[in-house]
């Protein structure tokens, strides 16, 4: 299944800077959130560049950050910061079908699967550590599932199975 | 069946009308029941064919309502607010905007449903099974019938969405009686429709098959149609039921099968009266014409009225022609049978009538007479100047009767006789002056076919009341004087007396007692004796019949032969007389013959010859030792058939003699066309013999004439000496009589045989 979030948290946390390769940006091109699932860590402001022709807005009601960005025109671009840890889901008030996800997270381990499922996350500290699965179509509590992993030393990999909705 | 109804439907006209009715009903009955039974399967067929579509409309129309609900609900749903507020839990918000909703959209219910399966109602929604309805609407489904406030409710729910979906926005409409009318308004035709759950419906329809029109009858026919419907509760399994009243829609069929049927009554009222009339212009006619019959019938004159030409006109016209022919034939018959042929004259059955009636009508002291008249020489006329003659005869004294006697009824009661009536005479006439009158009215010239001829008549008459109270009665005895009238000589008139009555009565009692005699042996023949002067001995006998009655003793022939003659019992005693005589005589010697007394009747008999062979044969007799006395009268008949008879006799070898000759009206005549074989002199003429007179020359001439004739002669009655003497003088040859013997018995007849030479000289000497 691709554009799942995996996120993968030490046990006892993590305190340093999460830096992800990908731009923190939701862009608005042909009436869709582009890409349609962001991953970024907690307190990073995301851009909302919209490339269509159209107009569009962007609101969210998820918990972690609820906003309403009014409706705004091409080559403008406005920008929030996810201050709380979590899924946010974003619409665009006058397009109902755009649907964009932004997972806000506090773990430098973390991405979304490819086209086949797959997602490879590296550097790892060795240790206990529970590791995230995140859909919005995921059909569990708040969209995802947990487990606990232990990471040793080394590549090892891990499959996750999950219902959709 | 009663007499009335037989009455009635024993009429043509009534059979005739029923058998058209019948017959039109019959027919009108079977295109009523194929109408009616095409109507009332068309009425159903379309009515099912309407009710299967309006049933498939009517889902659709629940579906219509369905949309129209979640139409309403999409608009909140999709309201950013609201959805925000679902999105954010903000329950007083969604409250308020649930509240105006409802009454937006005038629904029963509105609530949302979360992702979580929470439920946020304004107010108290009773929904019993939120978790059904979850994870119905989770799979996906918009609409269906739920349990709101305990009622089956149409929910429809919209999608609530941020952008992902958070949950549901459910309007639901309580499925009641008003609602449900408001949707069968939209339906094309009469429906009633009620959403039930599978377990409240009673067992027959729940087993039903869904989707399928079915006809269900409680206390009036329906057709019913049941559909499961989308639930989201599946304990629910609510049915749509429709209902269609049968009866109602094929009321306006059976309004158009009474419409048929007084029709077919208006056809067949009609069709009874039209054959009815039909009938009766063939059997008007037709009882006229019974009606006509029976009046003929019951004697009276009917003219039939001739109305039409056609074949009823015919037929009466027929009918009028018949009837006048019918009665000019029975006037003619009336006519013929109470009238003579020959005189016109009325006949014995109208006498007696005519006769009856006046007996009946005496009044007082008069009376009345009844005349019976018979001509004294009809039968001369008849035979001597032939029938023509005779039956002018009769015609003429009919004639002469009426116009002499016209105040009498005269009737011809047949051959010669005649009958006369005559009423209301005064007590004191002269019977006997009236008698004089009708004699002398018959006794007169008659001039027939150029002859003179007399004519009398023999008269008897009764007068009622003292002779009879009753035409049969007096007619019986009219005739029984007149009886006695001829008895006592020709052209007199005898009353009648009660003693004749009495002699009839031993007439009567005599010709019984002749058959018993006959069948008896009463009957005996005696012997006289003929002598023969010349041989001096007696040549034969003459056989006398006797009756020895056994209560009356010795009857003389005198008074019973007549009567035998009369009666026709001469025949079988002429018969037994024949063999009887023939039988004796056998016993005597051969020079010895039998002479026996054929009488006139017996001599037309036709079987005479037969019996006298018989008789000869059967005793052996020789043919010529028979002799047969005949009388001049068998020659006062057909005088042709009694020369052959007598030749036929002849032939046999037996002798016959001519009796009695020289009374008769022209006795000389028979002598030349018959040669007898012996001539006996009547007795009245040897009475004479021996005081002067000139019997003497008759009996010469008689035995001049016998003998130049061949014939021989005899003298009957002889009784004395001086009658032989003159006898043998004029050359008669045989003589019989007292003076030689008188008849004998058959017994003394043999004694005399044994002793025969000493009587005959006795009596000769």
């Amino acid at each position: 299944m691709r554009d799942a979030v995996v996120e993968l948290m030490p046990d006892g946390g993590w305190s340093g800077s999460i830096q992800f390769p990908w731009r923190m940006a939701m862009a608005q091109r042909n009436q869709q959130f582009t890409p349609g699932t962001l991953v970024v860590a907690k307190g990073s402001t995301v851009a909302f560049p919209n490339l269509d022709h159209v107009r569009h807005s962007v609101y969210s009601f998820s918990k972690p950050a609820r906003f309403e960005i009014d409706l705004y025109g091409r080559d403008q671009t406005r920008s929030y910061k996810f201050a709380v840890a979590g899924s946010v889901k974003l619409g665009c008030n006058i397009h109902d079908n755009m649907r964009g996800y932004i997972r806000v997270t506090e773990t430098p381990f973390a991405g979304k699967t490819d086209r086949n499922g797959y997602i490879t996350l590296r550097s790892m500290p060795a240790g206990n550590a529970k590791l995230t699965v995140w859909h919005p179509r995921l059909r569990a509590p708040r969209n995802e599932k947990s487990s606990s992993v232990r990471i040793s030393t080394g590549d090892q990999s891990r499959k996750v199975k999950v219902r959709l909705r | 069946m009663p007499k009335f109804l037989t009455l009635r439907f024993g009429s043509l006209q009534l059979r005739i009308a029923a058998l058209y009715t019948g017959l039109f009903a019959l027919v009108l009955a079977a295109i009523l029941a194929i109408a009616g039974g095409g109507l009332s399967r068309f009425g159903e067929t379309s009515a099912t064919r309407d009710m299967q579509a309006n049933a498939r409309v009517f889902n659709e129309i629940i579906d219509l309502r369905a949309s129209q609900m979640r139409s309403s609900s999409d608009v909140l749903a999709r309201d950013f607010g609201f959805r925000e507020a679902v999105a954010t839990e903000d329950a007083p918000t969604i409250n308020s905007a649930l509240v105006s909703l409802r009454s937006r959209s005038r629904t029963g219910a509105a609530f949302v449903v979360t992702l979580e399966g929470d439920i946020i109602a304004s107010g108290e929604a009773g929904i019993s099974s939120s978790d059904a309805l979850w994870f119905k609407l989770d799979d996906g489904q918009d609409q269906g019938i739920m349990m709101v406030d305990g009622e089956l409710s149409l929910a429809a729910a919209s999608q609530i969405t941020a952008p992902d979906l958070i949950g549901w926005l459910v309007l639901a409409q309580p499925m009641d009686k008003t609602e449900l009318n408001r949707l069968t308004d939209l339906a094309a035709i009469d429906l009633e429709a009620s959403v039930e759950s599978a377990s409240s419906l009673p067992a027959t329809l729940r087993d039903r098959p869904n989707g399928e029109v079915f006809e269900y009858e409680q206390s009036e026919r329906h057709l019913y149609y049941l559909s499961a419907l989308p639930t989201f509760d599946d304990e629910l399994s609510p049915r749509l039921v429709l209902r269609h009243s049968l009866t109602g829609s094929m009321a306006e069929y059976s309004g158009l099968q009474w419409l048929l049927a007084i029709l077919a009554l208006g056809g067949i009222v009609l069709v009874v009266g039209l054959s009815w009339r039909v009938a009766k212009t063939i059997t008007g006619p037709l009882q006229k014409l019974d009606k006509a019959t029976r009046q003929i019938s019951a004697g009276n004159k009917v003219d039939l009225v001739i109305e039409t030409d056609d074949e009823i006109g015919r037929l009466a016209g027929s009918f009028n022609q018949m009837v006048s022919a019918i009665e000019e034939r029975e006037r003619k018959i009336v006519h013929v049978g109470l009238h003579d042929d020959l005189t016109g004259l009325p006949n014995r059955k109208l006498f007696l009538e005519q006769l009856n009636r006046g007996v009946a009508q005496l009044r007082g002291t008069d009376q009345l007479m009844v005349v019976y008249a018979d001509l004294d020489n009809f039968k001369v006329v008849n035979d001597t100047l032939g029938h023509p003659a005779g039956d002018m005869m009769l015609r003429d004294v009919a004639s002469n009767l009426c116009e002499m006697l016209p105040e009498a009824m005269i009737a011809r009661l047949g051959g010669d006789e005649f009958a006369i009536l005559i009423d209301d005479i005064a007590s004191d006439t002269s019977l006997a002056s009236v008698a004089d009158r009708i004699q002398n009215c018959f006794s007169r010239t008659i001039e027939l076919e150029g002859q003179q001829a007399e004519c009398s008549a023999s008269i008897g008459i009764a007068v009622a009341p003292s002779d009879g109270n009753d035409g049969t009665t007096l007619m019986k005895n009219a005739d029984l004087a007149l009886y006695r009238a001829k008895s006592e000589g020709k052209s007199t008139y005898h009353f009648f007396e009660p003693a004749l009555d009495q002699q009839a009565r031993e007439r009567r009692q005599t010709e019984l007692d002749m058959r018993s005699a006959l069948r008896d042996g009463d009957f005996e023949l005696h012997y006289q004796p003929l002598y023969s002067i010349a041989e001096d001995r007696f040549t034969g006998f003459e056989a006398l019949l006797r009756w020895n009655h056994p209560e009356r003793g010795r009857i003389s022939p005198l008074d019973f032969i007549p009567l035998a003659e009369e009666t026709g019992l001469i025949l079988p005693i002429g018969e037994w007389v024949i063999r009887e005589a023939c039988r004796q005589a056998a016993e005597w010697p051969e020079d010895v013959s039998v002479a026996v007394n054929i009488s006139p009747k017996q001599f037309t008999y036709a079987g005479l010859t037969n019996t006298i062979l018989q008789a000869l044969s059967s005793t052996g007799l020789a043919a010529s030792r028979l002799e047969l006395e005949i009388t001049e009268s068998i020659f006062i008949a057909d005088v042709e058939k009694t020369l052959s008879t007598l030749h036929n006799l002849r032939s046999l070898g037996v002798r016959i003699a001519l009796d009695d000759f020289g009374t008769g009206y022209s006795s000389l005549s028979y002598l030349r066309s018959f040669p007898f074989d012996k001539v006996k002199i009547d007795r009245s003429f040897v009475e004479d013999l021996g005081q002067g007179g000139n019997s003497h020359a008759v009996v010469r001439a008689i035995t001049t004439l016998a003998d130049a004739l061949g014939m021989d002669t005899l003298a009957e009655g002889v009784e004395i000496d001086e009658q032989l003497e003159v006898l043998k003088q004029e050359g008669c040859r045989n003589i019989q009589g007292y003076l030689f013997s008188k008849p004998m018995a058959a017994s003394d007849v043999a004694e005399l045989f044994e002793n025969s030479a000493s009587v005959q000289s006795s009596r000769v000497a």
